[in-house]
């Protein structure tokens, strides 16, 4: 097949102009991120963390500490802007964010996920061979072309979002039941001239049907010259109004930066040759033309072992019974986006056996509101949570007007209740099941209630 | 070619919409209607006669400092349950102002100190504007002042008590104008345009607010009281107002007012937009009616009640239990079902819909 031709040589500006948007981008994400606060509030207020499955053990900087890892993010972007010991600063981005990422899953989002992919990438590509400080100071040598399929990971990368998030889309209450967009632009009947009109069902049916469709197909469009320029169009248009509409941060920018990697070669030098014209950069040695390594070869086979997980992981969930969105095994790390509005309200009981008393737990006084929310639809965090109030009430000894009283062996029960879709509330989790017998693990769950539709 | 599979795909999906678009009646909800009710017709006016009640309370106060007789002390008491009546409602609304001045706790936290409170009574200069008297003022302070054994004769015989009194309905004098004053100049234009579904929207901080009150009168107001946090073993030492006796009824308050606001009325009969109005634009009308009977269900089970929690805990301790669990099932509704059709967000960070 000539798409994935090996050996292949082409021009190194889009991976360049890459880099530079891509550093930008976690640049800016990172300085958002410390001016909103959140580094407090995320990972230095709460109590406990829920980490994901077999990275427990990675664990928050003791207080104020936890900014280190975003001060070394923002020097890890800035190498990569520069391109200035460049490989150093791809693996200093990397490692940083995706520890920050590992430590709660409360705050895992999609495009995490997708920037610490693409920062793994980044290690291994050579971008900063052209345009760089590494050439221009340190006087590394410099390269016009590289193999294409340095290219192609990332536009391999950028496919599987939209692909993968095109097909999670294919279900009916997306399809069908215009959920959830219908409750989210339902929600914004008060903007101005166009409030009304989100209110309307078709129009919820229109942004399900065209959604699923741009996901689907959008690449295809960027990548055939002659549909390129309209599907760019889309891109925009599209991801600006979801900006608009949704509080996905800087999502719609990092898409609509980094799909440019689908545009031509001539098209990412024009941009190269004016950055280089406006800074009087002349360092590259034009006569050094073809960047081969050795390893080459071996990144070629990585990268392709990378991109078959990607295509696997997002279908992991057939290996479960029950209903996806309601079980939510095998949901993460899938580029399942806007599929689910779910609410839940999770009543904890700790149930001493000696007594036979209950206590009702409040959930606020173990976690962050957001904690809370996350919690109280997503099975893992509630048996995760359960456990820690095993682990809290253990040998606790309470006093109870005057008399202690000493807690042994506390079960934990809960009462959940989730809405989906719009749907009533149903039960979620029964009391009568054991949460504290019951082990964290990857298995099927078969003490949720099933799911009626 | 891009365009025409577009138009392709609009084709299909009007084709879907046209068999629901005749379920929707255009009632033209809004919510900016929903906030300027609430605003014109509950909050601003729910918060104006608490203010007059504590112009009266100041009032009785005055006349019984001057004539200490057991009829003014009575008349005292009187208007301090009709103040503490109003405030039941008006702590909804813990944002904006209220959540600013921090009226809710300056003027109900309980169980109140009483140990503090005599401290602090005794003294010339009492501070209570610091948080660490929080529960030493506002009505449980007052509450035990005026309704603990030998009342009468202990404050007349002590100056300095009732020198506290007045300076406990001063501040709440003072902290509620600060409110009003700031809702009356310029948060009321702002909060009634506040419709987005960000956290920090007028709408979502209502809808919050009101949810956080439901959960407050339950739990505080019921469940610590009867043991539900601590093994099942009753604690009425955690009731409210204990020494009045009072505590069913200003919880039968708060849940009244809970489901005034659901539905938009105000006491003077005026019935605006509401959450019960939003349910029904968004054709959830059943959910509407399943609030409505659980909450008719759990207010008329104070019929069978007394005011007073603690004499009720030894008495009737199965219908508590029955009433507690009646008001649990409702948060379901309130913080799953209806907040989930309101499409609220509950944080402001970023979020990918998953």
């Amino acid at each position: 097949m000539k798409y994935f031709n090996r050996n292949e040589q082409i021009s190194i500006a889009p991976l360049v102009v890459f880099r530079l948007l891509f550093g930008l981008l976690t640049l800016f994400g990172t300085i958002r991120f410390l001016s909103k606060g959140w580094v407090d509030e995320m990972y230095i207020q709460p109590h406990l963390y829920f980490g994901f499955y077999g990275f427990e053990w990675v664990k928050t900087l003791p207080g104020d500490w936890m900014y280190l890892p975003f001060i070394l993010m923002i020097l890890g972007s800035l190498g990569i802007i520069f391109g200035f010991f460049y490989r150093w600063a791809a693996v200093l981005y990397f490692l940083s964010f995706t520890y920050v990422e590992l430590l709660d899953k409360t705050n895992y989002l999609n495009h995490y996920y997708f920037v610490s992919l693409v920062a793994f990438l980044m290690i291994w590509l050579p971008a900063n061979k052209n345009f760089s400080l590494d050439v221009a100071w340190r006087k590394k040598k410099s390269f016009v072309s590289i193999p294409k399929f340095n290219i192609q990971i990332l536009q391999l990368q950028l496919a599987c979002v939209y692909v993968f998030a095109g097909i999670a889309k294919l279900n009916s209450d997306w399809l069908f039941e215009a959920q959830p967009l219908s409750i989210w632009l339902s929600s914004h009947v008060d903007i101005p001239v166009f409030g009304e009109l989100l209110k309307q069902k078709w129009i919820a049916y229109a942004f399900s049907w065209f959604g699923c469709f741009y996901d689907l197909f959008i690449v295809f469009f960027l990548l055939m010259n002659r549909t390129r320029t309209v599907a760019y169009f889309f891109v925009i248009a599209f991801h600006l109004l979801t900006a608009y509409l949704f509080p996905i941060g800087v999502f719609p920018y990092v898409m609509i930066s980094l799909t440019l990697i689908f545009f031509s070669v001539q098209f990412h030098e024009k941009i190269i040759v004016f950055l280089k014209d406006r800074i009087s950069y002349r360092a590259d040695n034009k006569n050094n033309i073809e960047f081969t390594e050795t390893k080459s070869e071996n990144l070629f086979y990585g990268f392709t072992f990378f991109i078959v997980l990607q295509i696997i992981i997002p279908f992991r969930h057939i290996l479960y019974p029950g209903d996806l969105f309601w079980n939510e095994e095998g949901f993460r790390f899938s580029w399942r986006v806007m599929l689910m509005h779910k609410e839940g309200l999770a009543q904890f009981y700790i149930h001493d056996s000696k007594t036979g008393g209950e206590i009702e737990v409040m959930n606020s006084d173990y976690l962050t509101r957001k904690q809370e929310e996350q919690m109280s639809t997503q099975p893992d965090m509630l048996i995760q949570f359960a456990h820690h109030l095993q682990q809290e009430f253990k040998d606790k000894s309470l006093k109870i007007n005057n008399q202690t009283y000493q807690i042994k062996n506390p079960t934990v029960h809960a009462n959940v209740y989730v809405t989906l879709n719009g749907r009533p509330s149903q039960l979620m989790i029964s009391k009568n099941v054991d949460l504290s017998a019951q082990t964290y693990n990857l298995q099927h769950r078969d003490w949720l209630e099933n799911f009626k539709d | 070619m891009t365009k025409r599979i577009f138009f392709i795909g609009l084709l299909i999906v009007s084709s879907f919409s046209c068999k629901k678009e005749v379920e929707e009646e255009p009632n033209g909800f809004n919510k900016t209607e929903l906030l300027r009710n609430l605003t014109d017709n509950i909050i601003v006016p729910t918060y104006l006669s608490m203010e007059a009640s504590i112009v009266e309370l100041q009032n009785a106060w005055t006349a019984f400092t001057l004539t200490q007789n057991a009829s003014n002390l009575d008349d005292f008491k009187v208007k301090w349950l009709n103040s503490n009546l109003i405030f039941q409602k008006a702590k909804m609304f813990h944002f904006g102002p209220g959540l600013n001045h921090g009226l809710r706790a300056a003027y109900g936290t309980f169980p109140t100190d009483t140990s503090k409170v005599l401290n602090l009574s005794a003294q010339t200069n009492p501070d209570v504007y610091i948080l660490a008297n929080i529960d030493a003022i506002g009505y449980p302070a007052i509450e035990f002042l005026i309704y603990r054994p030998n009342a009468f004769s202990l404050l007349s015989g002590s100056p300095t008590q009732r020198q506290f009194i007045t300076v406990l309905l001063d501040k709440m004098k003072y902290d509620l104008d600060n409110v009003l004053d700031d809702w009356t100049t310029s948060y009321a234009t702002q909060f009634k345009q506040s419709t987005g579904t960000s956290s920090t929207s007028g709408f979502s901080l209502l809808i919050n607010a009101f949810n956080l009150e439901y959960e407050l009168a339950k739990n505080a107001k019921l469940g610590i009281p009867i043991g539900n946090q601590s093994l099942g073993i009753a604690q009425p030492q955690y009731a409210e107002a204990p020494y009045s006796g009072k505590s069913l009824l200003l919880l039968e308050e708060n849940l009244k007012f809970i489901k005034a606001v659901f539905q938009g009325v105000n006491d003077a009969g005026s019935d605006g937009k509401s959450f019960a109005d939003y349910l029904v634009s968004l054709n959830k009308q059943s959910l509407r009616d399943e609030i409505l009977n659980e909450i008719n269900g759990a207010l008329s089970d104070f019929d069978n009640l007394s005011d007073n929690l603690v004499v009720e805990i030894q008495n009737q301790p199965a219908t508590l239990d029955a009433l507690y669990t009646k008001l649990q099932n409702l948060v379901v509704h309130f913080k799953t079902d209806m907040t989930s059709a309101f499409g609220v967000l509950i944080t402001y960070q970023d979020n990918d819909g998953d």
